[in-house]
């Protein structure tokens, strides 16, 4: 029992955080405080992590059949944990006196849907995180404002929500009847002893059986497209995009900023434990071209959409489709060939990295456009919403809207912002992977080529806040929150932004070592399947070192 | 001893920028300051300039000085690791256009001295900043390096059009932006692919996913890159580098941009920035890609070409005095693609005397416009007529520098296109089993060229300085202390312009001197590429070595032409030999 609590550490400290909170919610005194103790629990289940790195030897541990950490989970934990720190620092001003101990802890049970997600080694207990993540995050739309329109927002999202999980689940369902077990991977030990009984993991199922051999079977497409098609909700991903704009503007801008994070994460591991489960060889395969279409239809309805828009809200709603859209196109290229242990040729780190940063980023226009406070019908004042909201913003005040410069180049992917090298290691992973994946060299390199476009495009809507913040006179109305909370969190985003150029160096590391996670649990396991007849001690012998 | 000289040289503006937008000084002390530092700036680079003269000996075929080289990401792969570096250093060809930089800069700071009246703060911050990415890359030799820099110069250029502009300058902003951006990206992916391809290139420090300039270059000898690959490659860098240029087709937001911009961002629009684009063709496209550059040098040829000669016509009918400099600069950017692309070593120094001179002699146009825009609020050649007559000085500066834009003899704009239509016209000839792609079918052409600078240029200069004198009704403007002619300051801004001119025009060896040893090597790698085979091309130079140095000796006293033709062909040879006969020619020309 021990090994599995040592396991979950975090997670626990932070469920016992959220019910902590809760109660004190029903005090007034300790309701006040709420912040500070979230923030106190989000800092241990850091440290608790931390702790769990350092005695980690960089291999997969398997407590149980239905849990594996590795580093993918520590990575995942670290970067959920440091947004979460700051979306509850920005919160700080959010919710009603009443509603505070529920408000935040709704917060940490959601982050603790995230690492749960990394974690889960069972599909059950994958789509049991998955919907940990959303399950607050319908709450807390509508908790987050008085608006009438954020109580449209919960609604839409949660009925969507819904019915998207129901796809997950139903996809989920088809790898169970295939597979005949739930366990995503298996020990490699284990595998070894079992050879030829029936199967410990579906990735065992799909190794014995040779992956290519396996997806002929048209119902096992059937299911990971399906579940890939839920997980697109997660995302936003075309087809499943269309509520992020009203749901984005609906709730309020720090819980958007939070939604741009949250969700995306658990979706983007959760379609890398899928893959994972291929040994990414979907080369060939309908999920490559499904993965193609939705990557490519995503990024260009993402970035056309927020093209129209004039309210900033909707058009960084719109903008982070399409961000998604570019992660995905990371996943398409997979972790690489042997050695690929530089993001410029894992799509996995690519793509880990990236929303490390893409989420500093999002958060960080989000939280600028929060600071900026304008009066609304009701005497209560609201987040600045609209250009002409932010008209003027760099003369009255030349740090927020330099922040918010930061932030919006960044996710623009200009140079000295840690979005230029995160595009710069998507696309380059892509090209990489033209090596790996001869038989779609060119569709790879469209796809590159349609990214970049993609960037352009991109750059035409971004500019245009930044040009209603430096070239517009200002208007009277606007103020700023008095919150500093926010301030910090605001100055925290923009200053992780120009970090990420300069000094990316530890980031990028982390993700490297986190992505050979979903790359050599399947290769150990493609080595015992070669020589699984002559050799069945070396796998053992390999384990225990 | 070995002070990151270059590194000083690009954080001096920067470090200058963050001062100024972080303090709240007051607008005539912010004045002052930049103009300190953007003068520090210009005096590091001649340090600069004094260390690389002192160290040219070093400079052997394609060698670079002041090398500063730190890892900026690493990962510590077993094959292949991600090496991503800071690496600068100068050569011939960046040095030139660096001290062009850092004295232009300067200067275009102190013409805004009374043209900006808001926000200064921001605005001298965003200029140095602006100072700081450009020179940043024209230092940088790492691929990604340079793109990062190449690509920053957008931002603060985009606001200094947008905020201090004309009455469109948020359109001409917004154009100016986006339309170099979309190019710049698929520039990116060409980046990210060389860097791919980089990756299997096996130097001593092994093979790793670089974008060192020395690693790019070994790609096309080591056999890296098929000619299909140049070919799109070629085709992606083309994207950013045209539009910055701007070629041909691609000229369409030149005109808004360089009219909307304040007179400062006009100035270094023209002068620099354009530049980036041809400097981009001559570091990248040429030596990377050497087979997709010959096959495709016809093309640009008459891209080139049909520039030359619709910039000059479109000049020709404006009637707004900085439209048409804008203009005439599509013009002459045609010049520099042209030599770039004849494959001929005067074509080639010429090509990047003439990003220098262009440079300095537009400049300066554009700064004395913007000098008679602060006192009459207009550039319409209708409103403005005769004003020889009240803005003596104005008019000799104005005079001086339209004569050094149409090529006056003995003023710098003559050496380059002199050495660019002479590098066209032999540029068909086979010398070394080795012929350009262009040929007289494209000097003719781009000759007529210059025929019509002269028309359009001295016509605006007669519209606006002699005739009968016409003001716009509400006459001059002194409210910001101007006088009528042009002050001390301005003086002083345009007499260092000037003087460099002079210089540039009556003896440009020195410069030529730097450059050549730089671009040896880029023409070699070309001259291998059209002749079937690197290895063939050096091997039968450097056999030849052995002889030239009579046949040089012998032709001195011939007429120009052949002297150069020597000078190109003994370049691998002898250095010195070949570059005194380009300057007593030279010298011998001006004083015909």
């Amino acid at each position: 029992m021990s090994a599995i609590v040592e396991l979950l550490l975090p997670e626990i400290i932070l469920c016992v955080g959220a019910i902590g909170v809760l109660f004190f919610g029903l005090s007034k005194e300790f309701s006040r405080r709420s912040v500070v103790w979230s923030i106190i629990f989000l800092v241990g289940a850091m440290f608790a992590t931390y702790k769990l790195s350092l005695a980690s030897t960089g291999d997969e541990v398997f407590a149980v059949t239905s849990l594996h950490a590795g580093p993918l989970t520590q990575y995942v934990r670290m970067i959920a944990y440091a947004i979460g720190i700051l979306v509850v620092l920005a919160c700080r001003h959010v919710p009603e006196d009443e509603e505070r101990g529920e408000f935040f802890s709704l917060i940490l049970f959601s982050f603790v849907g995230v690492s749960l997600t990394a974690i889960a080694n069972d599909l059950v207990l994958l789509f049991l995180a998955l919907e940990l993540v959303s399950v607050p995050t319908y709450i807390l739309i509508g908790l987050s404002r008085r608006d009438i329109r954020a109580q449209e927002a919960a609604g839409k999202y949660f009925f969507l929500g819904a019915f998207a999980a129901a796809l997950t689940l139903y996809g989920f369902s088809f790898l169970y009847g295939a597979a005949g077990t739930m366990t995503i991977f298996s020990d490699g030990a284990a595998f070894a002893r079992q050879s030829g009984a029936s199967y410990q993991s579906i990735a065992e199922w799909f190794a014995a059986g040779g992956v290519a051999e396996r997806m002929q079977d048209p119902l096992l497409v059937v299911g990971f497209m399906l579940a890939l098609g839920g997980l697109a909700f997660k995302l936003a991903a075309v087809p499943l995009h269309f509520y992020v704009a009203d749901v984005y503007q609906g709730a309020a801008s720090p819980i958007t900023g939070m939604l741009g994070f949250v969700p995306k994460i658990a979706g983007l591991i959760a379609i890398t434990h899928l893959l994972s489960i291929v040994q990414w060889q979907i080369s060939g395969t309908s999920i490559y071209w499904g993965l193609w279409i939705v990557a490519a239809a995503t990024m260009t309805a993402g970035n056309a959409l927020a093209f129209m828009q004039y309210n900033v809200k909707r058009m960084l709603a719109y903008s982070s489709v399409a961000h998604s859209g570019y992660m995905l196109m990371a996943l398409l290229a997979g972790p690489g060939a042997n050695n690929a242990d530089s993001p410029m040729r894992n799509g996995v780190a690519a793509m880990l990295f990236y929303i490390a940063l893409y989420g500093a980023m999002n958060l960080g226009a989000f939280l600028v456009l929060s600071w900026f406070r304008k009066p609304s019908v009701d005497d209560t004042d609201e987040s600045a919403e609209s250009l002409d909201d932010l008209a003027g913003a760099a003369r009255r005040h030349p740090w927020a809207a330099l922040a918010l410069a930061v932030c919006v180049l960044g996710l623009m992917g200009f140079p000295l912002t840690g979005g230029f090298l995160g595009k710069l290691y998507i696309f380059s992973s892509v090209l990489s992977a033209t090596a790996d994946m001869s038989s779609h060299q060119t569709s790879l390199i469209v796809l590159v080529l349609i990214g970049a476009l993609n960037a352009a495009v991109g750059a035409a809507y971004y500019l245009r806040i930044v040009a209603a913040c430096y070239w517009r006179e200002p208007s009277g109305k606007v103020t700023t929150s008095a919150c500093p909370g926010l301030r910090i969190a605001m100055a925290t985003c923009a200053i992780v932004a120009l970090l990420g150029f300069a000094w990316p160096g530890q980031l990028m590391r982390h993700s490297v070592t986190a992505a050979s996670q979903g790359i050599d649990y399947p290769r150990s396991l493609r080595i015992q399947t070669a020589d699984a007849a002559d050799a069945m001690t070396e796998p053992r012998a390999e384990s225990s070192r | 001893m070995t002070m990151p000289l270059l590194s000083i040289l690009i954080a001096t503006p920067i470090c200058g920028a963050i001062v100024i937008f972080a303090t709240s000084l007051d607008p005539a002390t912010i004045r002052r300051f930049a103009l300190g530092v953007s003068l520090l700036t210009c005096v590091i680079a001649v340090v600069a300039l004094a260390t690389f003269m002192g160290q040219t000996a070093d400079l052997s075929n394609g060698g670079q000085l002041l090398v500063e080289n730190h890892t900026w990401v690493a990962s510590d792969a077993a094959v292949a690791p991600l090496r991503l570096s800071y690496k600068l250093g100068v050569d011939g060809i960046s040095l030139p256009l660096m001290l062009m930089t850092a004295m232009l800069t300067m200067l275009a700071i102190w013409a805004s001295f009374t043209a900006i009246q808001t926000r200064h703060r921001e605005y001298y911050a965003l200029l140095l900043l602006l100072l700081g990415a450009m020179l940043g890359v024209f230092c940088a030799r790492d691929l990604l390096l340079f793109y990062v820099c190449f690509e920053f110069t957008l931002i603060p250029l985009y606001f200094l059009i947008g905020i201090w502009g004309g009455a469109e300058r948020q359109k001409a902003a917004n154009m100016f932006f986006l339309y170099t951006l979309a190019g710049s990206m698929l520039t990116f992916a060409g980046v990210l692919y060389l860097g791919w391809k980089a990756s299997s290139v096996v130097t001593d420090a092994g093979r790793a996913f670089t974008f060192d300039f020395d690693v790019i270059y070994q790609l096309w000898s080591s056999g890296g890159l098929s000619v299909t690959e140049q070919w799109w490659l070629f085709l992606a860098f083309f994207a950013g580098f045209a539009i910055k240029v701007p070629l041909f087709p691609f000229h369409t937001w030149l005109p808004l941009a360089h009219v909307e911009a304040p007179t400062a961002g006009s100035v270094i629009l023209a002068a620099v920035l354009l530049k980036l684009g041809t400097y981009g063709f001559i570091r990248v496209s040429l030596p990377v890609f050497p087979q997709a550059a010959i096959q495709l040098g016809q093309v640009m040829g008459l891209l080139a070409v049909i520039g030359i000669i619709y910039g000059a016509l479109a000049a020709w009918v404006q009637t707004d005095v900085k439209r048409l400099v804008a203009y005439s600069s599509v013009s002459h950017l045609g010049f520099c693609l042209l030599g770039m692309f004849c494959m001929k070593m005067a074509g080639l120094t010429g090509s990047v005397l003439y990003m220098v001179n262009h440079g300095l002699s537009t400049g300066a146009l554009f700064l004395i416009v913007g000098m008679i825009y602060e006192r009459y609020h207009t550039r319409e050649m209708d409103q403005i007529g005769g004003l020889a007559r009240k803005m003596p000085i104005m008019a000799f500066f104005l005079i001086f520098f339209t004569m050094s834009s149409i090529g006056l003899p003995g003023l710098n704009g003559f050496v380059s296109e002199f050495l660019v239509l002479m590098g066209t016209f032999i540029s068909a000839r086979v010398d070394n089993d080795v012929a350009g792609p262009l040929g007289i079918g494209y000097a003719i052409p781009a000759a007529t060229g210059i025929l019509f600078g002269a028309i359009y240029m001295l016509y605006m200069a007669r519209r606006v300085l002699f005739g009968p004198l016409k003001e716009p009704e509400h006459g001059f403007d002194g409210s910001t202390g101007l006088s009528q002619d042009l002050n001390r300051r301005e003086v002083g801004i345009l007499t260092p312009i000037a003087i460099a001119c002079i210089f540039l025009g009556v003896y440009p060896k020195p410069v030529i001197e730097w450059m050549e040893p730089s671009l040896a090597p880029v023409l070699e790698r070309v001259a291998g590429a059209s002749s079937g085979g690197w290895q063939r091309a050096t091997a039968e130079r450097e056999s030849e070595a052995g002889e030239t140095p009579g046949v040089a000796t012998s032709s001195a006293a011939s007429e120009t032409l052949s002297a150069e033709i020597v000078g190109a062909e003994t370049q691998g040879a002898d250095e010195s030999e070949p570059l005194v006969l380009y300057s007593t020619s030279f010298d011998s020309e001006a004083l015909r």
